[in-house]
């Protein structure tokens, strides 16, 4: 696999490595005792940022330059990363022209970004994980950019995806920032985990994940057949790009500073999913059907945002929707075939969102105190309808009833029933279970204590075995036998009526319906 | 002649049109008219099925196909089956109409009249239909009109979470209908140019993998079960009982009857291999069912949750008997599903005669009502006995050709704990009985002296309700026969798999 190259060609792969050297740099900067902090630091932290992320840039538009007079230099490949039987993972990164052209923008975007920030974050406590996390995120997006096979992809993806999760709390004493932090974080995972079965399932088309190789097998009848590999993948796009049905999460996302609003949700993350489906388009082609999905997703998505998108009433939020309903246009070009112009899209709408979101905190100042515009009087006309916007969609709501409260619910009971059940079992008593988990090591004796000294009661399931049958037989003579009036059946009815009768109060749960359902299919499949 | 050949298609048409005309009259007489005329001559209709009906004949009678778009086909023909069952829903909806209209006197009812007029035309469907997308479709409709009637004329303050259970169960069992009805069709066009088709006669002809096969009788199977219901999968019931109407609670009862339909009609003779491959944990499942809500039947303090389980540890019963696959538990499933109807719905009809006396269902607060109501209380029993099986109702021929047939499939053990059930399930609804009819009133109960007696109308319903049942039981040989030849044709593929060791 080894090709040899010049060595320009070699430096780069420094290009999406360079944020991260960055990111090191400053983490590493601010864990070291006594090390960088507060205002005094603020300096060096942002010229490692810059620098690093600058540089990038001119080696990109060297690249771009390269490309214009000689050609796009395509697939390269500098070794391998990882190896174990047939599976073959090289480190490579595919410069056509997408590539390029998203590429050039994440690092013109960060800059922007870096640079702003540094006069906007001056003084804030976090501004040194601030910066160590938005270089680590322009490594990241760099990466999806450039990658030349899908696992690459997928790493820069969990990596803009990790550092969105640690901007969006970057506030971390607030406990609405951290839900709404987890929140989109484990929305995005439905996605990851369709990212990560589409690379399974091109493994197996292809035999590799090389993306030209991948490409490549599409053109042959391959099995898994190419609708499945793609359904993976453009589920991953659809949640990162926060189209339907993975709507909600990007509104909570705002949570963490403008400037990080607006380069993760605003300009870059949110592309990534688009980006993604440009970059498969030869895959595309050849499913009519997920283009036609595409289309209607995106199509529904752009008009649901943006009727959302007006009847906001801050500044960012009334920027996300419109963000996303241009977000639902590019997916529906796709859709509609027109891939090259959904590039020339969505890099004109990354720029100008990010000049958006950036003049964001100054609108006040710039436009006055002006009144937004009104909503449109079709929507001022319709309660239903604005009810319906104002709650986004109630999909929040929906992934609450469907998803969140089941699973909570199904958590709650799982949990009742190891102390109930399994602890009584093994023989622990509640109070150390709880010692247990809450690990108060400072007082073992009270433990020792507590639990030492009866003899006569059987503990463990087998003591409480014989014990139970000593009793079950002792209740048989003294109730059915010696008072055989009929009498202690009856109460043996209700007793085990009683036990029943709770079990009976989890099976009108719909969620154990569908949990007996889930079961019965893993077994049989 | 001209009548006969499009029996089945009058047969659905009818409750449509009834429906549709009572949406736009606002006049009760009116309504009254259009209502009994269309329930009344849907039993004409049905009684003439029944006479014209060749008893020897192979094959489906009345066959009729109508493309309603390529993928939705009317097409529908009889067996003795559908007969049966088109019989029993046309009696039980003329009684649904009567008592709602006459002893409970229904708020708004032109608009009631046209909801059960419109499940009628629904279950007709589905009991008619030989296409699977058409029953899934009538299902729907039904599942919906259904879950209308029940927030419209519900009674209890607390029904909320019943109606919200209601629709998350049907909702599944839907969806799980829907799934199953498409692999079928997809499994067709695969194997046939990419034409779909959803038709029995056609989806007989296909091949389908055992792997595949497993699949669709699960999804099938569940959306049924759901909807029957079979333990563990009935959690809605008891809730929806306790807190329905009566009248909701029987059109829901013969809702029921169609996931019996369900399985007889397209998920025994569809998937032999998978129904052969699984039948064993069906029945374990029906077996440790019966026990179960006999159990929390015993225990059971309101008399309408009471009945709930008394339902489902039965349809344990039934579904022992149609998975038997052998052609006289069929016979004897099939019988002991219209019995059992007609049973519960007395039941339901009495507690309902009984809750609008006494205002309240909870057993420690009725007794003695066999002094003030003796018919109605006779009724109770008699259809209590239906249910156990006792000679003299329909139900004992039922239970005895089930277990006759249970002893030849499994041997001694599922026969003796399905016997057993049933005894559990008498002491329930027996004992139910004893307490609410003939034990003194407990604390807080309305003196017997103060209840009101019996209107005509009750009198009359009840006693129809003990004629009807006292007449199909002793002469329970005509509806044998005439799910005889259907029921040899069910138990064809399963046959040729010998007897177990």
């Amino acid at each position: 696999m080894e090709v040899l190259m010049p060595w320009p060609d070699r430096l780069i792969l420094w290009i999406p490595l360079l944020p991260w050297v960055a990111a090191l740099w400053i983490g590493v900067g601010m864990l070291r005792p006594g090390g960088r902090g507060g205002e005094a630091g603020e300096r060096g932290t942002a010229r490692a940022a810059l620098w690093a992320v600058g540089i990038a840039l001119l080696g990109l538009l060297w690249l771009d330059g390269r490309a214009w007079w000689q050609g796009v230099p395509g697939p390269l490949v500098f070794g391998n990363w990882l190896a174990s039987g047939t599976v073959r993972v090289s480190l490579s990164l595919l410069l056509d022209r997408p590539a390029l052209v998203m590429a050039t923008v994440v690092a013109l975007a960060c800059l922007v970004t870096l640079r702003f920030s540094v006069d906007y974050m001056h003084r804030e406590p976090g501004f040194h994980r601030f910066f160590a996390v938005l270089c680590l995120f322009a490594g990241g997006m760099l990466w999806i950019a450039l990658a030349g096979n899908a696992l690459l992809t997928f790493v820069g993806w969990e990596v803009a995806g990790l550092s969105s999760y640690l901007l969006i709390s970057y506030a971390r004493e607030r406990a609405t920032a951290a839900e709404n932090a987890t929140r989109a974080f484990v929305t995005n995972r439905f996605g990851d985990a369709g990212l990560l079965f589409g690379i399974a399932m091109a493994f197996g088309a292809a035999g590799t994940i090389e993306w030209p190789a991948v490409f490549e097998a599409s053109h042959r009848a391959s099995s898994p057949p190419v609708p499945i590999v793609l359904a993976g993948f453009l589920l991953a796009a659809l949640a990162k790009s926060a189209q339907i049905p993975f709507f909600p999460w990007i509104a909570r996302a705002l949570e963490g500073p403008t400037p990080s609003s607006a380069i993760f949700y605003g300009a870059l993350m949110a592309h990534a999913g688009a980006f993604l489906v440009i970059r498969l388009e030869p895959l595309l082609w050849h499913s009519p059907f997920l283009m036609g999905v595409l289309l209607v997703i995106g199509l529904l998505t752009a008009l649901l945002a943006s009727a959302i998108g007006r009847v906001q009433s801050d500044v960012k939020s009334a920027l996300i929707f419109s963000t996303q309903a241009q977000l639902g246009l590019i997916f529906f070009e796709c859709g509609a075939g027109l891939f090259d112009f959904a590039l020339f899209h969505l890099v004109a709408h990354t720029l100008w969102r990010l000049h958006q979101f950036l003049l964001a905190p100054s609108y006040l100042q710039l436009g006055g105190l002006r009144g937004a515009r009104p909503v449109p009087g079709w929507l001022a006309r319709s309660r239903t309808l604005y009810d319906l916007l104002l709650h986004r969609g109630w999909f929040d709501a929906l992934t609450d009833a469907l998803i969140t409260r089941p699973t909570l619910a199904l958590a709650k009971d799982a949990r009742i029933f190891e102390e109930v059940v399994v602890n009584r079992m093994a023989g622990r008593t509640l109070r150390e279970t709880l010692l247990a988990s809450r690990a108060e090591w400072d007082d073992p004796d009270a433990l020792v204590q507590d639990s030492g000294g009866i003899v006569t009661e059987g503990r463990g399931l087998f003591g409480r075995l014989l014990e139970g049958v000593a009793k079950v037989l002792f209740w048989f003579e003294e109730s059915l036998v010696l008072n055989s009036s009929g009498d202690g059946l009856l109460k043996a009815v209700a007793f085990l009526g009683d036990y029943l009768t709770r079990i009976e109060a989890s099976l009108g749960q719909p969620r154990y319906l569908v949990l007996l359902i889930a079961l019965t299919f893993l077994v049989i499949l | 002649m001209g009548v006969d050949a499009f029996l089945l298609g009058w047969v659905q048409l009818v409750p449509v049109v009834g429906a549709v005309a009572l949406l736009f009259v606002r006049h009760v007489g009116l309504a009254w008219i259009i209502a009994l005329g269309c329930t009344g001559g849907e039993l004409l209709l049905a009684v003439r099925m029944l006479y014209r009906f060749d008893l020897h004949k192979e094959g489906w009678q009345w066959l009729q196909r109508l493309p309603v778009t390529d993928w939705l086909i009317q097409l529908a023909g009889a067996d003795g089956i559908t007969v049966f069952f088109v019989l029993l829903t046309a009696f039980l909806a003329l009684l649904v109409v009567l008592y709602g209209g006459w002893v409970r006197h229904f708020q708004n009812l032109p608009r009631f009249f046209a909801v059960v007029l419109a499940c009628e035309a629904a279950l007709m469907g589905q009991f008619t239909t030989l296409d699977l997308m058409w029953f899934t479709l009538m299902a729907t409709i039904h599942t919906f009109c259904i879950g209308y009637l029940f927030s419209a004329w519900s009674l209890s303050t607390d029904e909320r979470t019943a109606i919200a259970r209601y629709h998350q169960f049907m909702g599944t069992s839907l969806l799980l209908l829907l799934a199953a009805t498409l692999m079928v069709g997809w499994n067709h066009a695969e194997s046939h140019g990419g034409v779909w088709s959803f038709e029995l006669p056609v989806l007989l002809q296909n091949e389908r993998s055992p792997y595949l096969q497993s699949v669709i009788f699960y999804l099938l199977f569940y959306g049924l079960a759901i909807r029957l219901p079979i333990f563990p999968l009935h959690g809605w019931l008891p809730q929806v009982m306790e807190h329905g109407t009566v009248a909701s609670a029987m059109v829901l009862l013969l809702g029921v009857k169609t996931g019996i339909y369900g399985i007889v009609r397209f998920l025994l003779p569809l998937f032999p291999d998978a129904v052969w491959r699984w039948h064993e944990y069906v029945i374990t499942f029906a077996t440790l069912g019966i026990f179960y809500s006999a159990l929390l039947a015993l225990v059971q303090k309101n008399l309408r949750r009471l009945l709930a389980y008394a339902v489902i540890s039965h349809t344990g019963m039934l579904i022992i008997g149609l998975f038997s696959l052998h052609p006289h538990a069929f016979q004897g499933s099939l019988l002991l599903t219209g019995s059992f109807g007609l049973a519960i719905t007395t039941l339901m009809l009495m507690a309902g005669i009984v809750h609008q006396r006494t205002q309240n269902m909870r057993l420690e607060r009725l007794g003695g009502l066999f002094v003030p109501l003796p018919l109605i209380g006779l009724a109770f029993l008699v259809a209590a006995l239906s249910v156990v099986g006792m000679p003299g109702t329909p139900g004992f021929d039922a239970v005895h050709l089930l277990l006759e047939a249970a002893i030849d499939r499994f041997g001694a053990l599922v026969t003796v704990l399905a016997a057993l059930g049933n005894v559990a399930a008498a002491s329930c609804l027996l004992w139910a009985f004893q307490r609410a009819f003939l034990a003194s009133p407990g604390a807080g109960a309305p003196a017997v002296a103060t209840l009101a007696r019996a209107t005509g109308i009750e009198t009359g319903l009840a006693a129809l309700l003990i004629a009807v049942q006292l007449f199909s039981g002793f002469h329970a040989d005509p509806w044998l026969t005439l799910v005889k030849q259907a029921s040899q044709t069910l138990a064809a593929p399963y046959m040729e798999r010998g007897e177990r060791p």
